[in-house]
C-alpha cells in the first residue's frame, strides 16, 4: 500500500461552470425572443436578428455553449475524483476553456451576420469548424492524459460514457465539415444533395446521440448516486446499457429522412435501428430512477433529486418518442411540424437544462466550501422550471398535430381544405402559451443565477481542494474478466467504440457516394446559372431554409399542395443541400414552375412579399426583407470567380474558364428580371439582392418541368 | 456536360450495394460475436458490485484509511 498527496484542479471546474451559467441565460433569452417572433413578426428588427439568422444562434446557443460547457465542467470534476488524479494538464485545460469560450463568441458574432453553412446545428463556417477540431483535440490530450495516469485502476462507468463521446463527436465533426472555402468565411459542402443530407442528418442524429445524450448518461452514472448516496441500481446494467447503445445509436440518422429521396433501404434501416434504441435507453433511465428505489423520502426533500428525477424521466420520454416518430406513418404526421419542436425541447429542457442545474446546485456549493445560499430559490426554480416544460411542451404538441392534420385534409371535391397559410393563424395563440413556458423556464435559470451568485458571494473558493489516497494492490482487485480488460485499457476502448461507431456510418453513407444507381439523373436538371448561385447564397444567409423546406414526400396532399414530389436527381448540383426540417412557411421547392399558380409567383409578387410579406398577406409572420430590395444595398460578386471554381472542384460541371464569363452571364439574366420589375413599376438594379433571390426562387422545380423551359 | 460528372463524391462508381452492405454487416456481427464470447468467458459476478460503491467514498477531504472513509453525503 502506497499513500499519495494530491489536490484537485476546482479552478477549470468553476469556470466552465460561471461559462454554463451565462451561456444558458443567453441561449434561452435567445430562445424566448424567437419563440415570440413567430407570434409578432415585427419582433425581426434588425437584418441580423431576423428568425433565419438568430434561430441558429439559439440552438448553436444551447447546445454547444450551454450543454458543451456543462459538460465540461462535469466532466473535470468527474474525472478527477473518479481517477484519483488532478487532470493531465493545467495549461491545456485553460486552453481549453478559453479557446472553446472563443468559439462560442465567433459563432455569436457570424451567425446574426449570415455567415452560415446552413447545416443544421453545423452552421459555423470553416474556419471555426477548424478552432473546434483543435479544440476537441486538446480536451481529448487532457482526458486521455488523466485516464492514463490514473490511480484508480477501475474505470467507472461514466467515463466510458465520456470516452465515446469525445471519439464519436470528433469523427462526426470532421465529416460532416468537409467543405470547399469559397472566401475566409464562405463555402460550399463537399457533398452534394442526397449525399449531404444523408451526412448532415447523419451528424445530426449523432450530435444528439453523442452531445446531448452520452455525456449526459456518463454525468448521471456519477451525480445520481452522489446525490442519493446510494451505489447505481445496476452496475451490470450499466455496462450493457453503454455498450448497446453506441452500437446501435449511430445507425438511426436516417428516420431524420423518411420519405425524402434518400433510397429506401436506409430508410428502412434507420427505422429498426431507432426501434431497437429504445431497449438500451429505458435501460439507462430505469437504471438511473431505480437507483432511488426505496428511497424516494429523500426526493421529497432534495430538491436536487427533484430535478435529477424529472429530467431523467424527461429522457425516457424523449428516447420512447423518437423511436415512435420514426415510424413511417407518425412520422408522415409529424415530421416538419411543431411536433418535432416539442420533442426536442423535452429533451433539451428536462434532461440537459435539468440535470445541468442538478450539477451547478451540487458542485458550486462544495468548490466554495459552503451551503446553497437558498434552498427555498432551488426549490421555486425547479417548480417554474417544471411548469415551463409543461408550457412549452402541451401547446406545441397541440400545434404540431393540428398542423400535420390540416396540411394533409382533404374536402370531399379533392381539393385541399386549409391554404398554409390557415393552418398558420391557427396554431398562433399556442405559439403564444408556448412563448411563455419558454419566458417561465428561463426566469427559473435567472432565479438560479441569483441563488449561486450568493452561494458564491458566502463562499470561499477552494481552488486546490487537497486529497490523499491510498493505491490498492492491483494484484488482489480479484478475478479479471473480459470487460475489465477493456475498462483497465482505454487504448482499447477507444478503438472498439471507434470500430463500433465507424461501421454504422460507414455502411450508410459509403453506398450513396458510390453506388450510381442509387441517384438516378435526370437529363434536364442543369447548374445553378451565377445569378441563381448568388440568389441561393442570399437564401442561405438569411436563413429562409429555417423556416420553409424544399423537399416534397409523395404523399397525394403534398403533391396536391406542392406540385410534383421530390427527386434525387434533382438536387446533384446543391452543396450543400436545403431541404429544411421545419415548415413554418410552405415548402418552396416548386417556386419555378410556372403552369402551378399555387406555387409560381411572379417578379412583381416576390418584390412586394419579400419587401414586406404583410402588403402581400395581412397574417404572415414571415420577417420583412426590406434591405433586399434597397437598390442601395448591392449583392456581393466580389468572389464570383471564387464561387464558379469552387463549386466546379465539388463537382458541378462548370465548363474551363466559365468563372469568366460568369458575370456577363449573371448581367444578361438580372436585366430581364429588372426589365419585367420596372414594367410592375418597381426600381432595380442588375445589382439588387432581390434580383438574384428571385431568379433562385424561379430556379427551384423549373428543371423537372422541362416543357416549360424551351420558351423561358 | 459528361453524365458521370453528375456526382459530387468522385469515387468507384460500380460498387454494388449489397456486397458492401454485407461486408459491413458480418464485421458487425462478428465483432459482436466476440464480444459475447469475452461476456461468457469472464465470471464476472463479483466485480460488478465493487466499482458502484466504491465511487460513493471518494473523499473530498484528505484522510488516511480507505476504509474509514465515510460517503461523501449531500448537505
Ligand atoms: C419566420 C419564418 C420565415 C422565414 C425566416 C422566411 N419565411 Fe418565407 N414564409 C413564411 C411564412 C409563414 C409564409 C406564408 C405566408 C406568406 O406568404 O407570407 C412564407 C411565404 C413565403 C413565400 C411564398 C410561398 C408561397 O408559395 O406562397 C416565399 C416565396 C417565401 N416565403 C420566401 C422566403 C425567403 C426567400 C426567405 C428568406 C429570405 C423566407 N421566406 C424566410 C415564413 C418564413
Amino acid at each position: 500500500m502506497n499513500k499519495v498527496s494530491f489536490s484537485y484542479n476546482n479552478s477549470i471546474v468553476r469556470n466552465f461552470a460561471y461559462a454554463t451559467i451565462l451561456w444558458g441565460i443567453v441561449g434561452m433569452l435567445v430562445g424566448v425572443i424567437i419563440a415570440f417572433q413567430l407570434v409578432e413578426p415585427r419582433l425581426n428588427l434588425t437584418p441580423w436578428t431576423t428568425f433565419g439568422r438568430i434561430r441558429p444562434l439559439h440552438t448553436n446557443a444551447v447546445i454547444f455553449a450551454f450543454v458543451g460547457n456543462a459538460i465540461f465542467m462535469g466532466v473535470y470534476y468527474i474525472l478527477q475524483r473518479l481517477l484519483k488524479a488532478r487532470m493531465f494538464s493545467d495549461l491545456l485545460g485553460k486552453i481549453h476553456f478559453w479557446g472553446w469560450q472563443l468559439i462560442i463568441v465567433s459563432a455569436a458574432l457570424t451567425l446574426p451576420l449570415g455567415i452560415t453553412t446552413s447545416k443544421e446545428y453545423a452552421e459555423l463556417e470553416w474556419p471555426i469548424d477548424i478552432a473546434i477540431a483543435l479544440i476537441w483535440v486538446v480536451f481529448g490530450i487532457n482526458m486521455f492524459g488523466t485516464i492514463i495516469k490514473r490511480r484508480e485502476k477501475h474505470i467507472y462507468v461514466g467515463i466510458w460514457f465520456f470516452i465515446a463521446t469525445w471519439v464519436t463527436v470528433a469523427m462526426l465533426h470532421i465529416v460532416n465539415s468537409f467543405e470547399m472555402p469559397v472566401s475566409f468565411l464562405k463555402s460550399y459542402s463537399l457533398y452534394a444533395g442526397v449525399q449531404d443530407a444523408l451526412v448532415q442528418w447523419w451528424y445530426g442524429h449523432n450530435a444528439v446521440a453523442f452531445f446531448l445524450t452520452t455525456p449526459f448518461l456518463g454525468l448521471m452514472y456519477y451525480f445520481m448516486p452522489k446525490m442519493a448516496n446510494r451505489p447505481i441500481y445496476s452496475y451490470k446494467l450499466s455496462i450493457l446499457h453503454f455498450w448497446s447503445l453506441i452500437f446501435i445509436y449511430i445507425w438511426a440518422g436516417p428516420h431524420h429522412l423518411l420519405y425524402s429521396s434518400l433510397p429506401d433501404w436506409a430508410q428502412e434501416l434507420g427505422v429498426a435501428f431507432s426501434i431497437m434504441l429504445i431497449a438500451p435507453s429505458w435501460g439507462g433511465m430505469l437504471n438511473g430512477l431505480l437507483t432511488l428505489r426505496g428511497a424516494w423520502d429523500k426526493v421529497r426533500d432534495d430538491v436536487l433529486l427533484k430535478f435529477m428525477v424529472v429530467g431523467v424521466t424527461a429522457y425516457g420520454m424523449a428516447t420512447l418518442e423518437g423511436p415512435l416518430l420514426s415510424l413511417k406513418s407518425v412520422n408522415a404526421i409529424a415530421h416538419f411540424t411543431d411536433w418535432i419542436v416539442a420533442h426536442v425541447h423535452v429533451g433539451a429542457l428536462g434532461w440537459n437544462g435539468f440535470l445541468t442545474f442538478a450539477m451547478l446546485y451540487y458542485i458550486i456549493p462544495r468548490i466554495f466550501q459552503t451551503k446553497l445560499h437558498s434552498n427555498k430559490l432551488a426549490n421555486f426554480h425547479f417548480w417554474i422550471g417544471t411548469l415551463g416544460i409543461i408550457f412549452y411542451a402541451v401547446p406545441m404538441y397541440f400545434s404540431g398535430l393540428m398542423q400535420g392534420s390540416m396540411w394533409s385534409d382533404f374536402n370531399a371535391d379533392g381539393s385541399l381544405t386549409y391554404n398554409f397559410l390557415q393552418t398558420t393563424e391557427r396554431i398562433w395563440s399556442l405559439h403564444i402559451i408556448r412563448g411563455i413556458g419558454g419566458l417561465l423556464y428561463l426566469t427559473g435559470a435567472i432565479v438560479m443565477a441569483y441563488n449561486l451568485m450568493k452561494t458564491i458571494g458566502a463562499g470561499k473558493f477552494m481552488a486546490e481542494e487537497q486529497t490523499e489516497v491510498q493505491i490498492a494492490d492491483h494484484a488482489a482487485e480479484g478475478k479479471r474478466y473480459w470487460h475489465k480488460w477493456i475498462e483497465v485499457r482505454p487504448m482499447t476502448m477507444l478503438l472498439f467504440s471507434l470500430v463500433a461507431v465507424s461501421i454504422g456510418g460507414i455502411v450508410q453513407m459509403v453506398p450513396t457516394f458510390v453506388v450510381k444507381s442509387n441517384i438516378p439523373t435526370i437529363k434536364n436538371v442543369k447548374p445553378y446559372t451565377p445569378l441563381e448561385l448568388v440568389g441561393r447564397d442570399i437564401y442561405i444567409r438569411e436563413g429562409c431554409n429555417n423556416c420553409h423546406s424544399q423537399l416534397v414526400r409523395p404523399f397525394p396532399h403534398e403533391t396536391e399542395r406542392y406540385d410534383e414530389y421530390s427527386k434525387a436527381g434533382e438536387f446533384v448540383y446543391d452543396h450543400p443541400f436545403l431541404w429544411g426540417s421545419k415548415r413554418t412557411g410552405p415548402d418552396l421547392s416548386r417556386g419555378g414552375v410556372k403552369s402551378n399558380p399555387n406555387t409560381y409567383k411572379d417578379e412583381g409578387w416576390h418584390w412586394s412579399h419579400m419587401n414586406n410579406p404583410r402588403d402581400v398577406n395581412p397574417q404572415s409572420i414571415m420577417p420583412s426583407y426590406p434591405w433586399l430590395c434597397d437598390i442601395d444595398n448591392e449583392m456581393d460578386l466580389s468572389t464570383l470567380k471564387q464561387k464558379i471554381n469552387a463549386m466546379r472542384t465539388v463537382g458541378v460541371p462548370y465548363e474551363k474558364g466559365y468563372e469568366n464569363q460568369a458575370l456577363a452571364d449573371l448581367d444578361a439574366q438580372a436585366s430581364g428580371i429588372v426589365a419585367t420589375l420596372k414594367g410592375k413599376g418597381i426600381k432595380a438594379t442588375n445589382r439588387t439582392e432581390i434580383v438574384a433571390l428571385i431568379a433562385y426562387l424561379h430556379k427551384l422545380g423549373r428543371d423537372i418541368k422541362p416543357q416549360e423551359v424551351a420558351n423561358n | 456536360m459528361g453524365q458521370n460528372q453528375n456526382y459530387g463524391w468522385k469515387g468507384t462508381q460500380n460498387m454494388n450495394i449489397i456486397v458492401l452492405l454485407i461486408i459491413c454487416s458480418v464485421s458487425l456481427a462478428a465483432l459482436f460475436l466476440s464480444l459475447f464470447i469475452w461476456w461468457v468467458r469472464s465470471g464476472q459476478a463479483d466485480d460488478l458490485e465493487t466499482p458502484a460503491h466504491r465511487m460513493l467514498f471518494e473523499d473530498s477531504k484528505p484522510n488516511t484509511n480507505k476504509t474509514t472513509t465515510t460517503a461523501n453525503s449531500y448537505e
